[in-house]
């Protein structure tokens, strides 16, 4: 039981993560600042990849809020 | 307002529902409302878009394709709640924009579904397709009228959809389209007898071996689209619109195979003495409006006319299939406003049905209306950013995992489809920026910059602005990408834009001190091959096009070392309008070997290739090229053969100035080659960060 505690803490905290870098990456002064540390190749590179892991994760959210009545 | 669009701004109506003036935004997979390849949800990108359409004056707007039942995914249309709860305060603000908004309902893709490389494992292998099936059933994509080949996977053919399947499905495109009357939308377009797609595949007699009441006769292998026509009728109102999008000809020659525009055939498919019937019986049966272009999926030019097809190249057959029918037409298929607004007054046609234009160029109804016809920018018709769909011999559909996921892009205009991601936000602190290079990224770099509040100088080396596109925009039926290259040398001058033309900059120390950033966009150069004895005697397309040698008298038999784009556009070019004898020698299986094409685009290369006789020899290479010959070296063996000229077409390499540096930026084929889309997207990504 504690151990399933401790895998669902890791998780919402996984997930907590993953919503504050997203919602960081949607401030422009952000990704200019990206823009600058990383170089433009870099940078184009990660933001190309974050958008498809974006897409790909949304398709199993629509996938079962369309089956939500 | 120009006179001669007048009639393009009056009304018409489809049913009973007036739409505001003659201009019909065509469906284009993609822009879809409640997704394109994902499970159905209220397309958030989508509505911002097809929203922007109806401010900008398009007077009926009909959003991309919708399966009836999810491609993937397997949900009915009808069965999401959540999102026609959603749809109903977002037609109440669109229809406080005037026009009117039509659903493109498909019974699916059928044979033509453009299965990838996975997609395909899964078809052909019963037992993984039933583990995949409650989340993607392949099998089900593809099911057809009968067992055919499919048009994109090798080995791999369509099973027949059962009776108790088709009623199913007939089923819910009554209960969709009553549920989106109730949300407001102001009609249904059904996505039948058209393209090659599913329903059409039901109507074509050489596609539909069925013997049961959907197969045989003309009525019976079009009962299938009058029973939805019927059915929604029925369950959302008799006096509900329903639009029939429908391909007068199939201009098809057998599978894969599609006809020229000037070509005499057999017909494979639909023909107009069968259209002719057809559209009366499918008028009968329900259908309130035509909305008519030609094609398949195996004579894809016809519905998606790339740059190759002439103007208006539907417009004749849609206009003779008007007078079997009393119900509005309108045609679709790179169609000039003018010329339909001429067709229009003279009561030929009843709309005009345009697409892609509406992707480049967000505002070009207004400037219409407006009188600025000038600063309308061109659709190009290269499908890179919103119909990549890419195919050559022996491949499934090669397009990339992330332009499945979003069609409907513009490789011309990054922000349509995508306007969180591509954006101008006005800059806090102001740069001076040199630009090095005139070619189009060059151009668009300083057009992203200028309207951010930042100060672009542009360094050319040549005298005039375009750098390698004026090669590729230099053959006869490029009309449209001249037509671009004046629309940015006019935006730059429109923009205050300083441009150094002459000036060379080799050295990136030379201007360093006086610029805060420096963005190379030197493009490339031809690649070479050393190894190829006499390959200096080559000839460069900008020699063959810009130069205009094309057109020289003494060159008559010409060798493309290469058989990709370029060396394909350039030998039809020179065999069907210079009337000249051009050879390819290519060193892989196929022409236009490549993933970023469309199959719309290079289908027609390859066709025409064959119907003009153009010799190809596929996995061949060019071993010594001397004055007047060169040695052609095949899977057979080598042989002599006399030409002109040999013209180096095995592709460009970068040729950036500069070494990488903070604030040295490079963009476009001096990083890597490509074509406009990536070009252009990536002067944005630059210039939306400076």
């Amino acid at each position: 039981m504690k151990k399933k505690a401790k895998r669902c803490f890791v998780l919402v905290c996984v997930c907590c993560v993953g919503y504050g870098v997203a919602k960081l990456l949607q401030i422009e002064s952000v990704r200019d600042k990206l823009f600058e540390i990383l170089g433009e190749d870099k940078y184009i590179a990660l933001d190309s990849t974050v958008r498809l892991l974006a897409d790909l994760l949304m398709w199993p959210i629509d996938f079962v809020r369309a089956l939500l009545p | 307002m120009n006179k001669q669009y007048e009639a393009l701004f009056t009304p018409f109506k489809i049913g009973e529902v007036e739409i505001p003036n003659r201009i019909v935004q065509c469906s284009m997979g993609g822009t879809t409302l409640f997704g394109w390849l994902e499970p159905s949800h209220f397309d958030l990108e989508a509505a911002d878009f097809l929203l922007k359409r109806a401010k900008d004056g398009v007077g009926l707007v009909l959003p991309g394709m919708q399966v009836i039942r999810d491609t993937m995914g397997r949900k009915w249309l009808d069965s999401n709640r959540q999102m026609y709860r959603v749809l109903k305060p977002y037609m109440d603000e669109y229809h406080k924009t005037g026009g009117k908004l039509f659903i493109q309902l498909a019974g699916g893709f059928g044979r033509s579904m453009a299965v990838t490389p996975w997609m395909a494992a899964l078809a052909r292998n019963d037992l993984l397709n039933k583990l995949a099936s409650p989340i993607v059933d392949v099998q089900y994509s593809c099911a057809s009228a009968s067992a055919t080949p499919n048009r994109w996977a090798d080995n791999l053919t369509s099973r027949p959809f059962t009776v108790e399947e088709i009623q199913e499905m007939v089923w819910h495109f009554g209960a969709t389209a009553r549920k989106l009357r109730e949300a407001g939308v102001d009609g249904v377009e059904i996505h039948a007898v058209h393209e090659g797609y599913n329903l059409d595949q039901f109507a074509i007699a050489n596609m539909n071996f069925r013997t049961d009441q959907y197969g045989g006769s003309l009525e019976n292998r079009l009962r299938f689209a009058c029973e939805i026509a019927q059915e929604i009728k029925k369950q959302a109102g008799s006096d509900f619109p329903v639009s029939l999008r429908y391909s007068v000809r199939s201009c098809t020659k057998g599978w894969r195979k599609g006809a020229m525009p000037y070509e005499e055939f057999e017909e494979f498919g639909r023909d107009m003495a069968e259209s002719e019937k057809a559209v009366k019986i499918l008028e009968e049966a329900g259908y309130d409006f035509f909305n008519c272009d030609n094609g398949t999926y195996d004579a894809w030019y016809w519905a998606h006319p790339p740059q190759y097809m002439p103007d208006n190249c539907n417009l004749a057959d849609v206009e003779h299939i008007k007078q079997f029918t009393n119900s509005p037409v309108a045609c679709a298929g790179r169609m000039d406003p003018v010329k339909a607004a001429e067709e229009i007054a003279a009561g030929r046609l009843d709309a005009v049905a345009i697409a892609r234009q509406n992707l480049v160029d967000e505002n070009w109804v207004s400037k219409i209306k407006a009188g600025k016809e000038d600063t309308i920018r061109p659709c190009i018709r290269c499908h890179n950013g919103c119909f990549n769909f890419a195919k050559y011999e022996g491949t499934e559909n090669i397009q990339s995992l992330g332009d499945s996921l979003h069609l409907g892009r513009c490789a011309l205009n990054p922000p349509t489809m995508q306007h969180n991601r591509y954006k101008i936000v006005p800059t806090k602190n102001p740069k001076k920026v040199a630009v090095i290079g005139g070619g189009i990224g060059g151009m668009e770099c300083c057009l992203v910059l200028k309207k951010r509040g930042h100060n672009p100088v542009l360094f050319e080396k040549t005298g005039e602005l375009g750098g390698l596109f004026l090669t590729a925009s230099a053959m006869t039926f490029k009309e449209n990408d001249k037509q671009l290259i004046d629309w940015y040398k006019r935006e730059m001058k429109e923009a205050g834009i300083e441009v150094r033309l002459n000036t060379e900059v080799n050295d990136l120390g030379t201007i360093k001190r006086g610029f805060d950033e420096i963005i190379v966009c030197t493009g490339s150069v031809p690649r070479t091959m050393p190894q190829i004895k006499g390959f200096d005697k080559t000839m460069t397309f900008t020699e063959l096009l810009k130069e205009g040698r094309i057109a020289d008298e003494k060159l008559q038999n010409v060798v493309f070392l290469g058989g990709g784009q370029s060396s394909c556009e350039a030998a039809y070019d020179m065999v069907y309008n210079f009337k000249k004898h051009p050879i390819i020698v290519e060193y892989g299986n196929d022409l236009v070997a490549a993933q970023a094409t469309c199959l719309a685009n290079t289908s027609f290369l390859r066709d025409a290739m064959e119907y003009h006789k153009v010799p190809v020899y596929l996995h061949s290479t060019i071993t010594e090229i001397g004055d007047g010959y060169c040695i052609i070296k095949t899977p057979d063996g080598s042989f002599r053969q006399e030409c002109d000229a040999v013209v180096n077409g095995i592709g460009f390499v970068p040729a950036p100035v500069g070494e990488k540096a903070p604030h040295v930026h490079r963009v476009g084929d001096c990083v890597a080659i490509g074509n406009l889309r990536t070009v252009i997207w990536r002067a944005w990504d630059v210039c939306m960060r400076i």
